[in-house]
């Protein structure tokens, strides 16, 4: 079966020069091998600096693998980078690519014209992705008018411009209020659902995100792809975990709990005002439990409440790689 | 504002001004380019002279040393110019710092100063430089044994804050505009200078009107001095000069500080401080 | 070829539109430039250098205004693109980079020719320059060949950004003065010691500079510029096929070190 995207073995280094303070070089990715089906909205879940940006670079041509190969639509990116184009779009949240001094419209319409798009077909698709969008009554403000969030819309409406085969999502709720990101989620799960050959490559660090949109999810972790499965079958390695939530006071740094045998992963937040933290802890083993509340039980520190929930994405992600997301 | 905090803060943008326009390249290749500019530009008026000489028959060797002397100096003009009429442009539009400048107790005032004064210090080794190359390998007719040091040295930091009160003059017009061709504007506005304060020829030269023009650039009288130092001019026969340069640029100064406080205002008022005007 | 052409179209609104929406490069671009010219002419006219010397320098700057064309508003644009963010959106869509760089450029023409009409009409307003047109069809010949030499070559420069930024940029700075000594902008190469003139000869410019200066002001014809042309036109498609090199060999350097869309380098 030929995959929408597909990656074999791809690797990438970067050189550090001697005026970059760090001499040698940085792994971004190792040996990274995903398959995504023609339909799919997969999901890249990782940390930052994990390589989720690094990968999705190379796909869209802007980068070459040091090593293995790459494919997107059955092109090769580093030797048919230009059919590759014709089918790809990206958006990265954060980022807001535009001119400041032209209206919203006439931005959008410049990026039409990138892809060739007749006048006629490039109105209608740009009054129809400004309505997706929320900005439909922003078409004649000058961009570097609008607010950040705008700009991002904007920057979402830009993307879908040219409606790709093939589209990368880097991180594009990143910086919106909660009601524009869930408005923007609405958009490409709808997008996908009513086009069945188009593909996403969605890259996060809010699992929820990640749960909610995706069919698959690729955990990546240091470069390296930990776990590759849907939402549901990568909780279904959580099995034979238990999952504890706690809720402690007075204390904030629990590394000390990975010395505990049994233990396989920690992740916690900690709000300073209140002095809580919310720690979670995934154990192999419940003969453990004991010894987790016995070592949180310290003068100073007090434990709140004690919860056993759901596992989540995350809880899988601390038990691939020990810790949390955050 | 203590005066600590703006001594502070006018030294770490010197720093800065340094380290943009300094770390991009191997201190080698630096060298190479600090050294080439200020001589291409040095050898296109020797030449205009040696052409001009050649087909209008007019040679005099002093004409010559007035032409390189005029020329080598002007380079503090045009690279401050240059560099104030683009540093604005870069921080709020390249690196997106502008507004975090403005929202810091940090005066912008003293920040562009600095970066001037980081430019002018630049500018001085390239100045010193073209000198070394023109006297040594060009021939030119200076003796640098004859210079009027302490006077030159005065001249040129009258001059210095003359010229970066016109470089604070052109940032707060700059907070103002978009983004054009580059750092073209500085280079734009230092023609002003370099046609009517006597950098390449004698304002008499020029038409009574621009001749009027002449008199209230302070630049005019800063040329003046510096010839008048390079040739080894006694205190007596600068002191007049000296005056005027002083006074005009006692006014300029305080005209740059009333632009900058109602371009400021300007800005504000429009939302320009981190507006993106590239196109 | 039809999305190329799209390309060149939108790339050109975004200068043009710009441009009106933001006049303050009419004095910047067009009056101020006016000035350092001016006093290139007093010079000449100091040292009682003959009339057609003003001309020259009339025609050395208005030529300038396209050198600064391809320099500001073509090579370094891309530069430009990339600080600002603008660059990945372009390298990923299947446009040819020739065809984004010929937009800017071609937006930048219309203030160039703006500057270099307006150098031209001060020059025969206020310093009586005489025109003598020897052959117009040979003088815009040998105008249309230096232009796409000229900006050929601008996209040569361009490709440096790709893989670079601010010493690229400042490899721009750096070619500006050189390019109007070498290149006879002020005054005939002819000037210049025999060994100079073999370097100036490398550059497109010092030909069409020759050439235009020689029909429009000595008012000479199209046999005694025949030469100009013919390498000229070589410049033209020696320059253009570079160009292309260039820019898809910058890009791919670019691809594999990981500076292509970087910032702030």
């Amino acid at each position: 079966m030929e995959y929408s995207v597909e990656s074999r073995n791809v690797s990438r280094t970067f050189k550090k020069g001697k005026n970059e303070g760090i001499e040698g070089t940085v792994r971004a990715l190792d040996d990274v091998s995903i398959k995504i089906r023609s339909g799919e909205l997969f999901g890249l879940l990782g940390p930052n600096g994990a390589g989720k940006t690094t990968l999705i670079k190379i796909f869209c041509t802007l980068l070459l693998p040091s090593k293995g190969s790459a494919y997107v639509g059955g092109h090769d990116v580093v030797k048919d980078a230009d059919s590759v184009r014709r089918i790809i779009n990206m958006i990265s949240g954060g980022e807001t690519p535009g001119y400041g001094i032209l209206t919203v419209n006439e931005n959008l319409w410049f990026f039409s014209q990138l892809y060739g798009m007749r006048g006629d077909i490039a109105k209608g698709r740009i009054k129809e992705l400004l309505e997706a969008v929320g900005l439909a009554d922003q078409g004649n403000t000058r961009m570097n008018r609008l607010s950040s969030g705008m700009k991002q819309r904007l920057n979402v409406a830009r993307g879908f411009m040219n409606d790709p085969e093939v589209l990368f999502l880097d991180e594009p709720t990143l910086g919106l209020d909660v009601i524009s990101a869930k408005q923007i989620r609405g958009y490409i799960r709808k997008w996908v659902n009513t086009q069945p050959q188009k593909t996403v490559l969605l890259t996060t660090h809010y699992m929820a995100e990640a749960d909610e949109l995706c069919d698959r999810v690729g955990i990546i972790h240091a470069g390296r792809v930990v776990a590759c499965d849907t939402p549901s079958n990568l909780k279904d390695m959580m099995k034979n975990k238990t999952v504890f939530q706690f809720k402690v006071a007075g204390e904030s740094d629990f590394t000390r709990l990975n010395s505990i045998k049994g233990v396989v992963g920690l992740s916690w937040t900690h709000h300073i005002e209140s002095d809580l933290s919310t720690l979670k802890v995934v154990l192999a083993d419940q003969a453990a439990a004991p010894e987790v509340e016995s070592a949180l039980r310290q003068p100073g520190s007090k434990i709140l409440s004690l919860e056993t929930p759901e596992p989540t994405l995350e809880d899988v992600f601390i038990h691939l790689v020990g810790k949390g997301l955050e | 504002m203590a005066v600590k905090d703006l001594a502070r803060g006018f030294k770490d943008s010197i720093w800065l001004g340094w380290k943009i326009d300094a770390n991009w390249t191997d201190p080698w290749l630096f060298a190479i380019y600090s050294v080439i500019r200020p001589i291409a530009g040095m050898l296109i008026v020797i030449f205009l002279f040696f052409v001009g000489s050649q087909v209008g028959g007019y040679s005099d060797p002093k004409y010559l040393a007035y032409v390189f002397v005029g020329n080598t100096f002007f380079i503090l003009v045009a690279q401050i110019m240059l560099s104030m009429g683009w540093v604005i442009h870069e921080d709020r539009e390249h690196y997106e710092v502008l507004k975090y400048i403005y929202m810091s107790p940090a005066s912008l005032y003293v920040y562009l100063l600095g970066r001037a004064c980081s430019t002018a210090l630049m500018a001085l080794v390239s100045v010193a430089i073209s000198l070394l190359f023109g006297v040594t390998l060009l021939k030119m007719p200076i003796d640098l044994l004859a210079v009027n040091y302490p006077a030159l040295a005065v001249s040129l930091v009258i001059g210095l804050v003359a010229i970066s009160s016109f470089g604070l003059i052109l940032a707060s017009v700059a907070l103002l505009t978009a983004r054009h061709s580059g750092g073209m504007v500085g280079e734009a506005v230092s023609g002003i200078f370099y046609l009517f304060c006597g950098i390449i020829f004698p304002v008499s030269a020029l038409p009574p009107w621009a001749q009027t023009l002449s008199r209230i650039l302070p630049l005019t009288y800063w040329m003046n001095m510096v010839r008048n130092s390079m040739f080894g001019a006694k205190p007596t026969e600068i002191m007049n000069d000296l005056g005027v340069l002083a006074g005009f640029t006692a006014i300029f100064y305080l005209v740059s500080l009333g632009v900058l406080k109602l371009a400021d205002y300007l800005a504000r008022n429009q939302g320009l401080i981190d507006i993106t005007t590239e196109h | 070829m039809e999305r190329n052409i799209r390309t060149i179209v939108a790339r050109t609104y975004v200068r043009v539109v710009g441009g009106f929406r933001e006049p303050s490069w009419l004095i910047w671009d067009t009056i101020l430039p006016m000035l350092s010219l001016s006093a290139y002419i007093y010079v000449y006219k100091v040292m009682n250098a003959p009339r057609e010397f003003t001309g020259f320098v009339i025609l050395g700057g208005a030529m300038i205004a396209f050198w600064l064309n391809v320099l500001w508003s073509m090579a370094a644009q891309l530069y430009w693109e990339k600080e600002t963010g603008n660059l990945e959106p372009f390298l990923i869509a299947p446009i040819s980079r020739m065809a984004m760089l010929m937009g800017m450029a071609i937006g930048g023409i219309f203030n160039t020719t703006i500057r270099a009409l307006g150098i031209v009409a001060a020059g025969i307003l206020v310093f009586q320059v005489e025109f003598l047109v020897g052959d117009p069809f040979a003088a815009l010949i040998i105008f249309a060949l230096t232009m796409i030499a000229l900006y050929s070559l601008g996209m040569v420069f361009a490709s440096l950004f790709l893989m670079y930024g601010r010493e690229a940029w400042h490899t721009s700075h750096l070619l500006q003065e050189p390019i109007y000594f070498l290149s006879g902008f002020y005054f005939p190469v002819k000037f210049l010691p025999f060994w100079l003139q073999v370097a100036a000869s490398a550059i497109p410019v010092t030909f069409g500079m020759d050439a235009i200066r020689r029909i429009l002001i000595l008012g000479e014809g199209f046999q005694d510029v025949s030469i100009h042309v013919i390498v000229l036109a070589a410049f033209s498609v020696i320059l253009f096929l570079m160009a292309r090199w260039a820019l898809r060999y910058m890009e791919q350097m670019g691809r594999r070190e990981g500076r292509l869309t970087l910032r702030w380098q």
